[in-house]
């Protein structure tokens, strides 16, 4: 558990540094213009471009060091990973992502909702898409036709409007 | 005009029939996210603020504050009843306060947060109806190195202060800021960090990581490390305090908010540390030190109270100076610029209706929650009792709901979930979230505080630390790093 959890910790300082490093090379590429040669676009990115690197850094001497461990007040006891509620919400946000244009915003939300509850481990799954789907249906009736916000009908739009 | 006459001037926007109905639409708003688990004022604010957007600014903010409010109550029933803290500053509510619902006490538990609460937060409105104007009108001296050293002393004070771990806070302040980078420059017109996508030349809004951080990471977070089934406390025994339970909470009531103000006015920012001191305080003064640990009901009263003025304290530097020092205050700074209003000394000049409205509107919202907290709590116990597949399959559909329908954008959808992923990662291994959303609204404002200044200076750095106010705030941003760091090592 500990072990894991380092290695945890230190690719997670890798990553904070990977960041840093992407985000210099981009700041290389911005166009400074001429006027502002001194105090142009690219000076502030700079600086939190190298304070990111930087800070990086230093979780990672912590994470190796261990003091990472010790600077946390007291070591939460997790319980185990859930990996397939995980892939359950993935596969809802994709899901999401797949269907809101085409089928709508009701429909794309009750897949969403229905494959939330069964990342937390609830089993009846057509009570869970008919509950989505209505509350999609609320939502998008609530939201699109009572305060205006712009909403993909999909499907249902010949009921809906 | 004196403060007195400009807040009965609120007191006559704030009254009329239809702001008085988006207070109680706030307020009741409020108390609901802060009673259920998973999601919180700045969540729900975020998600309002595109619909809002044709809603008169007055009364748009006369709801935001009513749930900014709110969810300070809500938040203390879940704590007592659940023993889940919805935020950081709960803490100590729930430790106590759990005790005494599990001993039969939390009639008096919830009574003594909520009375507490009100108290508290009635004074902090006063100290702001007071101060906020004479902040303001010293705010007016500052040039623009003047602003950016103060962003950069609230910036170290809301990360490096609290917590025990500024190098994660630092990391989750500086992502923030980097996320805040993305998108057209606006003083040279230069696209920056888009990476040729173009729906990123607008920057990424800041309803997207609200919505990521809070929503989709929290949401992760549960499900992955989903814990075994939750036991709500039953409200037992009478809901009204004895006189003894009286007796013991109005002193630690009113301490606790003199913590509370303090911090969130200062501007440090976080309920944490004035709701730890308060406990602390309360233990050491109280004639049953015994008791704490076991449901002391001072150890309720006193956290509970400093929370909530700390809640009201932060509105002063988020109204006076335009900084907001708490997750739910860079929201509201958010809903400002939506409006094309620039929080600060101006505003006070500019848009009197707007912040006397706001502050009378506290003052309303806070006796409308009362009511709502202490007679009607029922009422909110029962929302605790939704299932929670449906709670947070609830919650993704809104979060999905606020991003996809800013610009109905399939981009949007996948910075959010990208956005997700990293909350979820900070969640795990203990970042502060709070200061990525500050880092994101108060960013660009400082960048363009420090060309203002070095334009003005024509490049020179020096300029910072020349201007007195400005180098009092750099050396005050330095003591805040470097002190905690000089007081452990003398203690080793």
């Amino acid at each position: 558990m500990r072990s894991s959890l380092r290695n945890g910790e230190v690719w997670l300082s890798l990553g904070v540094v990977a960041f840093g490093v992407f985000m210099m090379v981009e700041t290389a590429q911005i166009h400074a213009g001429v006027t502002y040669a001194r105090v142009g676009p690219s000076v502030f990115p700079w600086i939190i471009s190298t304070i990111l690197v930087l800070l990086g850094l230093a979780l990672l001497r912590d994470a190796v060091t261990g003091r990472w461990i010790k600077d946390g007040a007291e070591e939460e006891v997790l319980p185990a990973r859930d990996i397939t509620a995980f892939l359950w919400l993935l596969c809802g946000l994709a899901l999401y992502i797949l269907t809101i244009q085409y089928a709508g915003f009701a429909i794309a939300s009750g897949l969403l909702f229905a494959s939330v509850a069964r990342a937390f481990a609830s089993r009846r799954i057509l009570l869970d898409l008919t509950i989505g789907l209505v509350l999609g249906i609320a939502v998008y009736v609530g939201f699109h036709h009572g305060l205006g916000l712009t909403l993909p009908g999909g499907f249902l739009e010949p009921v809906l409007g | 005009m004196s403060t007195v006459e400009s807040l009965l001037q609120g007191f006559a926007v704030a009254l009329t029939f239809a702001n008085l109905g988006w207070a109680l639409l706030g307020v009741t708003l409020g108390t609901a996210v802060g009673v259920l688990p998973g999601i919180g004022p700045a969540v729900t604010v975020a998600l309002l603020l595109p619909v809002t957007f044709n809603l008169d600014p007055t009364s748009a903010f006369i709801m935001f504050a009513g749930i900014y409010y709110g969810a300070m109550y809500g938040g203390s029933t879940t704590a007592i009843l659940l023993n889940t803290p919805g935020e950081s500053a709960a803490m100590m509510t729930a430790l106590e306060g759990n005790r005494m619902a599990k001993a039969g006490h939390g009639g008096p538990a919830l009574a003594t947060s909520a009375i507490g609460s009100f108290v508290a937060t009635t004074i902090a409105t006063v100290l702001i109806t007071f101060l906020a104007p004479a902040i303001a009108e010293f705010a007016l001296l500052f040039g623009p190195a003047d602003y950016f050293s103060l962003m950069v002393l609230a910036f170290v004070t809301v990360t490096a202060v609290l917590g025990n771990a500024p190098v994660r806070g630092f990391i989750s302040l500086f992502f923030g800021m980097a996320l805040g980078l993305v998108g057209i420059d606006l003083q040279t017109g230069q696209a920056r960090f888009a990476m040729g996508v173009p729906q990123l030349l607008d920057g990424i809004d800041v309803v997207i990581v609200a919505m990521g951080l809070f929503a989709v990471g929290e949401v992760i977070y549960i499900a992955v490390y989903r814990q075994g089934p939750e036991t709500i406390e039953a409200v037992k025994g009478s809901a009204w305090m004895s006189r003894q339970d009286w007796k013991r909470s109005w002193k630690p009531w009113l301490r606790g908010t003199v913590f509370g103000f303090a911090f969130g006015a200062m501007p440090a920012g976080g309920g944490e540390i004035p709701t730890f001191l308060s406990y602390a305080t309360e233990k050491k003064l109280s004639r049953h030190p015994e008791e704490f640990g076991h449901g002391a009901i001072e150890g309720v009263a006193g956290p509970e109270a400093a929370n909530n003025a700390a809640a009201g304290g932060v509105l002063v530097p988020l109204l006076t100076l335009g900084l907001p020092t708490s997750a739910t205050a860079a929201i509201l700074l958010a809903a400002f610029q939506q409006y094309g209003l620039q929080p600060g000394p101006l505003l006070f000049d500019n848009s009197p209706d707007l912040v006397w409205g706001l502050i009378a509107s506290l003052y309303i919202g806070n006796v409308m929650l009362l009511v709502l907290n202490l007679p009607l709590v029922g009422m909110w116990v029962r929302l605790l009792a939704i299932p929670r597949p449906w709670l947070y399959g609830g919650i993704l559909v809104f979060a999905t709901l606020g991003t996809y329908g800013l610009h109905n954008s399939i981009v949007d959808l996948v910075v959010l979930y990208a956005v997700g992923f990293i909350g979820f990662l900070m969640r795990r291994y203990d970042f502060p979230v709070a200061p990525a959303v500050i880092g994101l609204i108060l960013g660009p404002l400082a960048e363009q505080q420090m060309r203002r200044a070095l334009a003005i200076s024509q490049g020179d750095f020096a300029i910072f630390a020349t201007e007195p106010l400005s180098l009092t705030f750099l050396i005050l941003a330095g003591l805040a790093v470097l002190g905690p760091l000089v007081w452990r090592a003398v203690r080793r």
